[in-house]
């Protein structure tokens, strides 16, 4: 391989998902091949159903694919057990969901710092990176505040802010600006890239909206299980 | 571990009416299961105490002889025949020093006294009772039977001549501290006593036929010189009496009778009264943690999405089960403080409010620190318990599956 390993964040390869319902078995994915490198930001596209949250899914360590392989951050996961995966996941992986998912009970500084803590940081010290990253994403001011007391587009930018507080190699967005006006949906797409430009994260961002996807640095369509034949994003193999 | 301390917290504080409404509903169950244990140990105790006030905990007696038949069966042969139990003849222990060391010498064994006892007639005028002679050393006796705390008139100090009654016989008799009496038994003529005291032993067989008097004056009016007729025994764990008892027969050769042994109706009574205590407290037990549970798996359905991201995020299953184990933990507790004071509350009420004629507590309430340590460290582990089932739920959630469908 020319590239360092080091460079590599994720790898696919020949990945099958196939799910079991009633006795009938269901090929979601038909056989992946994927990579992405450090600093790289990749829109997946394509029809509702069309298996890319499966995909987002599996790339995220929630799921196991059926064959294949996919490699994390050098490690090849298919033989690992749950925990190992556990540690994979909040070790390289961020992640923003299309409902922002924050934890009610928490204040913005507390949810964005549940990522730290779970490696083993101090509260304290959590809380203060935690101010840092709610600063980046312009948010400093509302570090106490709970997130029903904000609105749909500050709380996706807690839920970046969270996503990005660990330094992840890799951020996955499944969707983040599909439930956000122009305005926001732009603010929030604004930080992730440039989240991904100052710090060279990988980022993979699920999306229907074609704007978004045209400022990607290249774009996987996904057409029934398959990588689309005119996808623009280019194996580097 | 600080995690799942810090997510339980929060999430208790975040649902704070329901956690108050699940507190409190511990609370009362603990509270009744404080009150009726702290009810039930005090009667129980303070009968057991009435029954031993005027009991020794083990009593001693010459071994009862057994009918024989005088004429063995042959090998192959049936015979019919009637078998009588001989006279109790030998009513003393004739060599009760040696009995009695071998008995003090017992570990579990407080403290005895030999006594010597028999029937006798109280003359005193043209009245005439039928009493119980009762020979002991006063300090010995009372050690193993409280007599002295008893008294209602005069003193228990009696040597020679002197003797103490019981207050229903001497009411009867009409006499008082001072008086005179004639005692006889069917095997002396007896002759006369000095009254020194009055007894009140709260039963009223003993206070109607109790003579109480020194063990040399009894020895000679039952007409058993250099003998007793029984020892009593004090042992220090009352519980125990019914082992020291098989020992001290096995020693010495006697028959050895413990109070459990002499009163089995009562202990029948307050055993089975235990096991339906028992059952009440487990009931009440279940069902709290029946709520416990119940409200930890609402808690676990509303906070799936959440659990899901948490696990998504790296979270370790073993986090996910100890925040919910430990809320179960902390709702058992908390209804345990709550509980406890509650109980402590009705048990005082009653305590001042329900009381006998002469003002004393009608409920005698065994209130003790043990009791409250327990209801903390029960109602903790129901809780704990009925957090199995909802945490094992939380942590075997699909994160994927949890996060896009809740």
């Amino acid at each position: 391989m020319a590239d360092e390993p080091s460079e590599l964040v994720l790898r696919l390869r020949g990945i099958t998902k196939a799910f079991e319902n009633e006795g009938t078995t269901t090929e979601v994915l038909h056989g992946i091949d994927f990579e992405l490198r450090k600093g790289e930001l990749c829109a997946v596209i394509g029809p509702s159903g069309s298996g890319k949250s499966t995909l987002l899914n599996l790339i995220g360590l929630l799921a196991r694919p059926s064959s294949g392989s996919l490699w994390m951050a050098g490690e090849e996961t298919s033989e690992l057990d749950e925990d190992a995966l556990t540690s994979l996941r909040s070790r390289f992986i961020g992640f923003v969901f299309q409902f922002h998912h924050l934890i009610g009970a928490l204040s913005c500084a507390e949810n964005v710092a549940l990522p730290l803590m779970i490696r083993g940081v101090s509260r304290g010290q959590a809380l203060e990176r935690a101010a840092v990253a709610l600063a980046e994403v312009g948010l400093g001011d509302r570090a106490r505040s709970r997130p029903a007391q904000l609105s749909g587009g500050q709380q996706q930018r807690v839920a970046v802010a969270r996503a990005l507080v660990g330094d992840p190699a890799l951020l996955l967005a499944d969707e983040p600006t599909g439930n956000l006006d122009s305005e926001n949906s732009n603010a929030v797409f604004e930080l992730l890239r440039r989240l991904n430009r100052e710090r060279g994260t990988g980022v993979i961002v699920v999306t229907h909206d074609p704007r978004i996807a045209e400022r990607c640095s290249g774009t996987l369509e996904i057409v029934d299980g398959l990588v689309h034949s005119d996808s623009r994003w280019k194996l580097q193999v | 571990m600080r995690l799942a301390w810090f997510l339980a917290l929060r999430f208790m504080w975040d649902q704070r009416f329901q956690s108050l409404l699940i507190v409190s509903g511990v609370g009362v169950g603990v509270a009744v299961m404080v009150f009726i244990t702290a009810l039930i140990t005090g009667l129980q105790a303070s009968l057991i105490d009435r029954t031993l006030g005027s009991q020794p905990h083990v009593i001693v007696t010459p071994l009862e002889r057994e009918g024989r038949p005088l004429i063995p069966a042959q090998p192959g042969e049936v015979r019919l025949r009637h078998v009588e139990r001989p006279m109790q003849q030998s009513r003393s222990i004739d060599e009760w020093q040696k009995a009695e060391r071998a008995i003090s010498l017992l570990p579990e064994v407080e403290t005895s006294v030999p006594l010597a006892m028999g029937p006798g007639t109280a003359l005193r005028g043209n009245s005439e009772e039928g009493v119980l002679v009762i020979g002991a050393d006063p300090g010995r006796l009372d050690g193993v039977i409280p007599i002295r705390k008893n008294m209602t008139a005069g003193r228990y100090e009696v040597t020679g001549t002197d003797v103490v009654l019981g207050s229903e016989l001497a009411k009867n008799l009409g006499v008082g501290v001072g008086d005179r009496l004639r005692l006889r038994t069917a095997l002396s003529d007896g002759q006369v006593y000095v009254i020194r005291g009055v007894v009140d032993m709260g039963a009223r067989e003993m206070n109607r036929t109790w003579v109480l008097m020194s063990f040399r004056a009894a020895q000679t009016l039952t007409n058993q010189p250099g003998r007793a007729s029984a020892i009593y025994v004090r042992v220090h764990d009352i519980y125990a009496a019914e082992s020291v008892a098989r020992s001290i027969g096995g020693l010495t050769g006697l028959t050895s009778r413990s109070w459990i042994e002499n009163n089995a109706q009562l202990m029948t009574a307050l055993s089975s009264q235990s096991a339906s205590t028992t059952m009440i407290r487990f009931f009440v037990l279940v069902s709290v943690a029946i709520g416990i549970a119940s409200v930890l798996v609402v808690s676990v359905i509303q906070r799936s999405k959440e659990i899901g991201i948490l696990r998504a995020m790296g979270a370790a299953r073993g986090v996910v089960l100890r925040v919910f184990l430990i809320q179960g933990g902390m709702i058992g507790a908390a209804g345990a403080l709550v509980g406890s004071l509650i109980g402590f509350g009705l048990t005082r009420v009653f305590r001042a409010s329900i009381t006998n004629a002469d003002g004393t507590p009608f409920f005698p309430f065994a209130v003790t620190p043990q009791l409250f340590v327990l209801a903390l460290v029960v109602a903790t582990v129901a809780g704990l318990v009925a957090g199995v089932v909802p945490a094992r739920r939380a942590a075997l959630l699909d994160p994927a599956e949890a996060i896009r469908n809740g």
